[in-house]
């Protein structure tokens, strides 16, 4: 059966690539500058919350450290001297610390009294001098159950102890779950995530198209932009946005691009292309199609009637819900013309009429109502929404337009 | 005579910054790469579009080569890979550029003994799987022993043989269809 190898070695050998010298001075070339880019770039990736995780090592440190040592006199001295330190640095995050760490706080707080004690209970057999193994080990018990972490390192540091220059195993273990806390005391103090019942469902994205093949192609033309503002608000934060709320076109969306508008007698929209290189592949260009809709009229529009209608059911206290909304609302006053009237609905546990139908003029009426809106309660959305609509077909009048506009954080009757 | 720099200094010249080193190099073993890559993928511009890459590649890959093989050795591991990396890019491209498969396509017709044995060869590897593929490239092609390929391909050397033994199984399944469909 090797003749069907043979045959195969024959006809591979003699699939040779034509020399193009051309062609390989072109490549060499590209491979030189790409040489010189990545000398350049040669800095290392930026740091995240993850990799700065990474970094510290005390524990090596530690561990090194107790090797060097062997005098027992001083192993001892150090030992001690070390667990009432570390206990003090352990407390002062916590005294200090943001309310609301809720978990992790309570846990940690109460660790560290437990680990006060202990240390108060070691400080004073270390002065009586007497620091047998039996102390140490009642000692060890006593605080290896907290955490396992704590257990598994003075596993690793048992090993140490069965040299014979370091007969101490507990203390130094002891020691071993002190540096830890320290560590998780600082994974406590960075930003906690948010509470966030955010949710985002996105459609797989579309796979790769070869245009000569397959040359027609849709896209919607409703544009979102939440995206940018969402990822910017996390990242302010100090934290890194979900990836599923990374949403490209959102953020491409968001900026405006002044597209030339199109003559609404023509088309309902323009577009403009452009082709460029790919900065990134020197293979391919980029094709881009932006499109423009008709602008609508905004100088000579209709007066408007809004109603807005406001939830101001208990879960919308948050910062970032209606305190934030009420800031968008007085930002948007200035935009209004007095011809413009103004209602505001309000609904909780039961719907009323906060603000009767006002013209947009009297800009300190609208914002005082608008500042006397306090959340609490449940939420009647629906005897909110016929209270709106109710309100609305009051203002109605001839060539004006009417809107209600519907400010909620989610569920609608609870 | 003049003793040729050995690759592995100019390995570390390259690491600590030396774009001459790296163009010596890239200069010296070039041919190689397209070739592995030609054998590989079965065209010319597939083979030179991998060159291009892997070479743009490297200076980044560079870094990663740690010394503990011969550099030939690791080159070839990473121009084998890049090649993989290409086929399975292929795969997924539909009817895009097929490389031996289009070879195959076009030269069924070309009856000359020349041409005939390249439809055979395009045949033969379009039927074989990657990894096997490129196991008897480099045993067969680059007269590798068995102990060098597996260490190229960071597999044991069992595999290789047992990835030759599959090799001759795929080769007389195409030889029995062969005969079947003339």
């Amino acid at each position: 059966m090797s003749d069907k190898l043979d045959r195969l070695e024959a006809a591979l050998k003699a699939a040779k690539p034509s020399a193009n010298p051309d062609r390989k001075a072109e490549i060499l070339t590209l491979a030189r500058k790409s040489f010189d880019a990545a000398q350049e770039n040669a800095t290392q990736p930026r740091p995240t919350h993850k990799s700065a995780q990474n970094v510290p090592d005390i524990w090596t440190g530690v561990k090194d450290m107790f090797r060097s040592i062997n005098l027992r006199p001083v192993l001892y001295a150090t030992s001690a001297l070390c667990v009432g330190g570390l206990a003090i640095i352990i407390t002062q995050p916590f005294t200090v610390g943001p309310m609301g760490l809720t978990d992790s706080f309570n846990e940690a707080e109460t660790a560290s009294l437990e680990k006060r004690q202990v240390s108060e209970k070691l400080k004073s057999k270390a002065d009586e001098g007497a620091w047998n193994s039996t102390a140490g080990a009642t000692v060890e018990a006593k605080v290896k159950p907290k955490k396992e972490r704590i257990s598994t390192l003075s596993d690793s540091l048992s090993q140490d102890a069965s040299r014979p220059a370091v007969s101490a195993p507990a203390p130094s273990a002891i020691v071993a779950g002190k540096v830890r806390r320290v560590i998780s005391a600082e994974e406590v103090v960075q930003p906690v995530p948010q509470q966030s019942n955010e949710s985002f469902s996105n459609d797989a994205p579309n796979p790769l198209k070869i245009t000569n093949q397959d040359p027609v192609s849709t896209f919607s033309i409703d544009v979102d932009t939440a995206s940018y503002a969402y990822i910017r608000s996390s990242i302010e934060g100090g934290m890194l946005p979900p990836s599923e709320a990374v949403r490209i076109e959102e953020m491409i969306n968001y900026f405006p691009y002044d597209y030339l508008a199109p003559d609404i007698s023509e088309a309902p929209f323009s577009t403009s292309l452009s082709v460029f290189q790919t900065p990134w592949n020197t293979n391919t260009k980029i094709l881009h199609i932006g499109i423009q809709g008709a602008k609508p009229e905004i100088d000579n529009r209709p007066p408007l009637n809004l109603v807005f209608l406001i939830d101001t059911s208990g879960s919308m206290q948050a910062q970032n819900k209606l305190p934030l909304l009420k800031q968008s609302f007085s930002l948007m006053l200035n935009s209004l013309r007095p011809a413009d009237k103004v209602a505001i609905v309000t609904y909780a546990g039961s719907a009323g009429t906060v603000l009767e139908p006002t013209s947009a003029d009297q800009k300190g009426k609208i914002l005082e109502s608008l500042n006397r809106l306090s959340a609490g309660g449940s939420t009647a959305g629906q005897a909110g929404l016929q209270q709106a609509y109710s309100l609305a077909e009051k203002m109605q009048s001839d060539g004006s337009i009417g809107r209600v506009l519907l400010a909620t954080d989610g569920d609608f009757n609870v | 005579m003049k003793m040729e720099t050995s690759d592995e200094i100019l390995v570390d010249r390259a690491q600590a910054g030396d774009g001459d080193a790296f163009g010596q190099l890239l200069e010296r073993h070039y041919d190689m790469i397209l070739r592995l890559g030609y054998r590989m993928l079965g065209t010319q511009s597939l083979a030179e579009e991998l060159a291009q890459d892997l070479c743009c590649a490297l200076p980044t890959k560079l870094g990663s080569f740690r010394g503990d093989a011969k550099f030939t050795t690791w080159l070839y591991r990473v121009t084998m890979n890049a090649a993989k990396d290409y086929l399975r890019k292929q795969r997924s491209r539909e009817n895009a550029q097929k490389g031996w498969g289009d070879m195959f396509e076009l030269q069924q017709h070309d009856a000359s003994e020349k041409a005939n044995d390249r439809a055979w060869l395009a045949q033969a590897m379009t039927v074989l799987p990657p990894d096997i593929r490129e196991t008897l490239v480099l045993i067969l092609t680059e007269d590798m022993k068995q102990a060098e390929a597996a260490e190229v391909l960071g597999v044991p050397e069992g595999t290789i043989s047992w990835r030759i033994s599959e090799a001759k199984k795929h080769l007389r399944a195409l030889a029995q269809s062969e005969e079947a469909y003339p």
